[in-house]
């Protein structure tokens, strides 16, 4: 699903990801990396695939666009003590494949749980930013709340779902909530769920079904 | 290790006290001029020479004494000698914590009565937490309880030694609890006992219920030496039924409709302000709305009048039983919260609103009545629609025919498992291969295997075989052979989340001055606005805001903009009724006037409409199914009538439309309801083929129901209460574990997560199971499509909805399910869809 905004074009992905194919910039937004392993350690059985499955989707993407540099609205990791040494070798041995003898760059705009770490692993190549990251007319953030008034804002924080009602049939999908003055994007991970949108006159709601992305 | 004891390993008293003790309760039956019933001197007996088992007897026949005075005379005994027991001897568990204070002043008054140094306490989650720290020092000798208060009490390291004394368990209401997870965990929870102390003898009080072998062995456990005594009282007198039928020149009974609030008048009419009355129905929502009702016709009657439900607050539900037990009220309009009780003493009439569900629910509610010895319950039903005058005649002729619900027990819910294993490790922990035997003695999960076990073990000591050996998983730890909990904070969480009841949060209905009011699911009361008007707790009421855990609200008179909801309110009609149902139909639709003189008053009242249904369609006969196809603005309806309850025809319609879809995709509505199935499709239905034999085949029955299950979302809705029993979702954390706000999640979202990722999981396959056995009753949708395919189908189309119809079409919409791709599904959607909030 292609949009134009500020005269740019944009592809909205199934894969909850927006392409800005003429800069190479991949946008993904609240990967929770280690969020299984966080309730491993609350007694919570959570299958350890998660991370390989969540890494290995990004990666097919990555493969396919050949992006130049992958900018990742906040939340990389879900908690300080979920970013154990395995997660961080698993997802450092990754990002080196994606890496190596690429100019693919990794960019995270720090969210509200990547601060519960001081800082990433050592071993994971991800430049990290507090504020808000400009580029062309576009401003990319993690929470709606910080998109500068005068650039258009991508961000993530929300995970948003659409509820679909019709006739007698009932979905609730991820989508991507396109408003005015910036867009939230659907959070990459699966293993999360978030809040029900509700359209405001002049938003677009883009919802993820399955291979397809599809406007409500 | 087996459980193995004798009759005089299990009891140490000395032969030559018995006469005295014994002696002592029979001259204080003397005393008060009774005589103790056969079957009551039988319970003493047996449980003095340490037997387990089942009483079974009517309500207010004296099953507590037959109970209680087995156990007291050990105890009697036992002070005559040289080191008289200290602490806990008798444990008497009850299902509803309301009644606990009941039981307590009863026991207490007999201790004190007899003139005996016993002290008798209560413990269940209202106990005060001074008392309870101080029973943790030493429990009394007599301890009444629920079944949650007790595994919590086995969670606690020092249990052995509470425990250590106890001879006697006396489990009051167990048809309440059998059957259902509460009903297995304490079953768990009695073997563990047992395993702590050798020789407890258990028995089970018990009012309506069939299978009593079973239900003996699900009390007593499979390791006995002999069998579980089995004592009933002399036959129960059958309650008598009436109905009140429409009043000469009042309208008939509608076709459709719940509520009944039209039957006003003439439920009125029953009511006399001397005598006292229970009018019970079938949700909070109509108690709600019928007390309403009368109190606005009659607002001179207000002193007299009061509403109960679960959801109210129980200092206000004790003041309701108080005033009803006192004779200050005499109309208590109620839910299945008043079904049980000690003794009410002075009920003297009952009345059933709406369907009467299941003959054990007549049975319980007629025999609130009529309490005095040689007194017979009688019923009274305010019908609220049509049909239900025929379920009132199919009731009335079950119980003269004796015939009764059965309460299947369920077998191995490894959920519930989970929970126990962790409960003793956070006690004082097991050696798995001695859990495993203890286990395997309950009734639930004799058939239990060892592969199943550890399964389970491992769940809780790993993580599950997905984690490999995780390292910092721990949960459960196992060290040197023995499972325990190290943690702290893991065992507190545990206590917390104990239990096998309700997954609903729940929000606080108070006064701004603080008076609680009782509560309201959290997902309705989410929903209110400041200024919104509801009814609740027979007030309407204005929200004045939303707090944290409370909704603040104020009086107000205004009118209402919202209707109280309360989510899984509605009772299917049980099997058993069911098929007297349909001997009645049929009794009903047979020809010839000499039939008629037999009808009943129901039966009789319901003519016009079976006329009417013959005439606009048909009335089938009892080797007959009868369809119905009729067009109407919404869509292409199909209308199937196997008279089987909403269970079955739930899991009739989804395994159809799944069988259609296979063939054509295409998205259906369905409705179900105790009589039948409706289908709406925007399509024209392919109704041939939808009627053919094909679709009753009942070959690969479990593999498509299994298909068409994985398309609906039943699996999901079951794992909830699965993931909160079995630990992997928390309803309470404590306030000060920050971190734990890291690991909220949903139970739907950990479905999908295992169902991507650990598709062998067995608390899925569980799920699953659960979903089949009880929901569709697997066993009865085979004989159901068998018996349907042998019948003479008879299809009729006709030009709008018949009485028969009507009802499904008002209560259209409870499942949906869809055969379409996606795509396809959104792009219909498109046509009529809303992006809802």
């Amino acid at each position: 699903m292609k949009l134009t905004i500020e005269g740019e074009t944009l592809e909205l992905l199934p894969e909850h990801a927006v392409h800005w194919a003429s800069t190479g910039i991949l946008l993904i937004s609240d990967l929770h990396w280690g969020k299984a392993e966080t309730f491993q350690q609350h007694g919570i059985p959570v299958p350890a695939s998660i991370l390989e499955t969540e890494l290995e989707r990004l990666s097919v993407l990555i493969e396919r666009l050949a992006p130049s540099q992958v900018v990742i609205l906040g939340d990389l990791i879900h908690s300080a003590q979920g970013t154990t040494r395995e997660v961080a070798q698993t997802v450092a041995r990754r990002l080196g494949q994606w890496t190596q003898g690429s100019h693919l760059k990794f960019t995270l705009i720090l969210g509200n749980h990547d601060r519960k770490l001081d800082h990433l692993p050592a071993s994971w190549p991800i430049e990290t930013r507090t504020g808000p990251m400009l580029r062309g007319p576009f401003s990319f953030v993690h929470e709606p709340a910080e998109v500068p008034s005068d650039h258009y804002g991508f961000c993530g924080h929300l995970h948003p779902t659409v509820l679909l009602q019709g006739g007698h049939d009932r979905l609730r999908l991820p989508c991507f909530h396109v408003g005015r003055r910036f867009m939230v994007l659907p959070a990459f991970s699966h293993f999360t769920r978030g809040l029900i949108q509700s359209k405001a006159p002049g938003e677009r709601v883009f919802a993820v079904a399955g291979p397809s992305v599809i406007e409500i | 290790m087996p459980i193995v004891w004798s009759a005089s390993a299990g009891s140490s008293v000395p032969e030559r006290h018995r006469e005295s003790a014994i002696g002592r309760i029979e001259t204080w039956f003397k005393r008060r001029d009774w005589d103790p019933f056969p079957f009551q001197r039988e319970a003493w007996n047996a449980s003095r020479s340490g037997r387990s088992g089942l009483i079974h007897v009517a309500t207010g026949a004296g099953k507590t004494y037959a109970a209680l005075m087995g156990p007291l005379s050990r105890m009697i005994d036992d002070l005559e000698s040289r080191f008289p027991k200290l602490g806990l001897q008798l444990l008497y568990i009850t299902p509803i914590k309301a009644l606990s204070r009941d039981i307590e002043s009863a026991i207490l008054s007999t201790v004190n009565d007899l003139g005996l140094p016993f002290s008798v306490e209560t413990r269940t989650g209202d106990t005060s937490a001074h008392r309870k720290a101080r029973q943790k020092n030493r429990l009394p000798s007599v301890l009444i309880t629920t079944p949650e208060s007790l595994t919590l009490l086995l969670s606690h390291p020092e249990s052995t030694r509470t425990f250590r004394n106890l001879h006697s368990i006396v489990v009051d209401e167990w048809h309440e609890l059998l059957g259902t997870k509460r009903g297995v965990q304490l079953e768990l929870a009695l073997s563990r006992l047992r395993a702590m102390t050798p020789g407890i003898s258990t028995w089970a009080l018990t009012a309506t219920l069939s299978h009593l072998e079973e239900a003996a062995r699900a009390v007593a456990g499979t390791q006995t030496s002999s069998p579980p005594v089995i004592l009933r009282s002399a036959d129960f007198p059958p309650p008598l039924l009436r109905t009140l039928l429409p009043s000469g020149g009042a309208p008939p009974l509608p076709w459709a409709g719940r509520l009944g609030l039209s039957r006003l008048e003439d439920l009125l009419r029953e009511l006399d302000p001397a005598q006292s009355t229970l009018i019970f129905t079938n949700t909070r929502f109509q108690a709600e709305r019928w007390y309403r009702e009368i109190l606005e016709t009659k607002p001179d009657f207000e002193s007299i009048l009061a509403i109960h439900h679960g959801s109210l607050d129980a200092a206000e539900r004790e003041r309701v039983e108080r005033g009803l037990k006192a004779g200050s009220l005499k109309w208590v309009v109620a839910t299945s919260s008043l079904d049980l009780g000690v003794d009410f003493g002075p009920v003297e009439k009952v009345l059933q609103i709406g369907s009467p569900k299941s003959i054990a629910r007549v049975l319980q509610r007629a025999g609130r009545s009529g309490h005095r010895p040689g007194a017979r319950s009688e019923l009274v039903f305010v019908p609220t629609q049509s049909l239900e005058l025929l379920e009132i005649d199919a009731v009335r002729r079950a119980i003269l025919e004796k015939i009764i619900e059965p309460r299947p027990t369920l077998s191995a819910p490894l959920d519930v498992l989970t929970q126990h294993l962790v409960n003793c490790a956070a006690g004082p922990g097991f050696r798995p291969d001695e859990l495993f035997e203890e286990v395997r003695g309950t009734w639930s999960y004799r058939a239990l295997t060892r592969k199943e076990f550890d399964w389970v073990l491992k769940l809780v000591t790993e993580g599950g075989d997905l984690l490999g050996a995780y390292p910092e998983y721990h949960r459960v730890v196992l060290r040197h052979g023995r499972c325990e909990i190290t943690d702290r904070r893991m065992a507190q969480l545990h206590r917390m989340n104990l239990g096998t009841l309700g997954s609903n949060s729940e929000i606080e209905v108070k006064f701004q001055r603080g008076k609680r009011l009782g509560t309201l699911e959290e997902n309705y009361a989410s929903r209110l606005k400041t200024g919104d008007r509801f009814i609740f707790a027979g007030r309407v009421l204005e929200v004045v805001r939303l707090a944290e855990n409370s909704l603040h609200v104020k009086l107000s008179s205004g009118p209402l903009t919202q209707a109280p909801r309360w989510s899984g309110g509605r009772l299917p009609l049980s099997s058993t009724l069911s098929e007297a149902l349909r001997s009645s139909m049929a009794a009903a639709s047979a020809e010839g006037e000499g039939q008629a003189a037999g009808f009943s008053a129901e039966i009789k009242c319901l003519q016009p409409l079976l006329h009417l249904q013959a005439k606009l369609s048909h009335l089938p006969g009892a080797q007959e199914l009868l369809a119905e196809t009729c067009t109407t603005r919404e869509g292409f309806h199909l209308f199937l009538y196997p008279f089987e309850g909403r269970l079955v025809h739930e899991g009739l319609a989804s395994l159809l439309a799944y069988r259609i879809g296979k063939q054509s995709p295409t998205t259906f509505s369905l409705a179900a309801n105790d009589y039948g199935i409706e289908f709406v499709s925007s399509d024209p239905l392919p109704y041939a083929l939808l009627l053919g034999p094909l679709l009753f085949n009942p070959e690969h029955l479990d593999r498509d129901i299994q298909s068409s299950l994985n398309l609906g979302e039943l699996s999901k809705r079951q794992f909830r209460d699965i993931a909160r029993i079995s630990g992997l979702v928390f309803r309470q954390y404590p306030g000060r574990f920050k971190s734990l706000r890291q690991v909220q999640s949903s139970a739907s979202l950990l479905f999908d997560v295992f169902t991507d990722h650990d598709p062998g999981n067995l608390l899925l396959e569980q799920a699953k199971r659960e979903v089949l056995e009880q929901n569709f009753e697997r066993i009865r949708l085979q004989a159901t499509l068998a018996r349907m395919k042998a019948s003479t189908l008879i299809v009729r189309a006709v030009q709008r909805p018949t009485p028969f119809g009507f009802p499904l079409m008002l209560e259209r919409l409870s499942t949906r399910l869809s055969t379409e791709t996606l795509a396809s599904r959104i792009e219909k959607m498109k046509a009529h869809w809303t992006a809802a909030s």
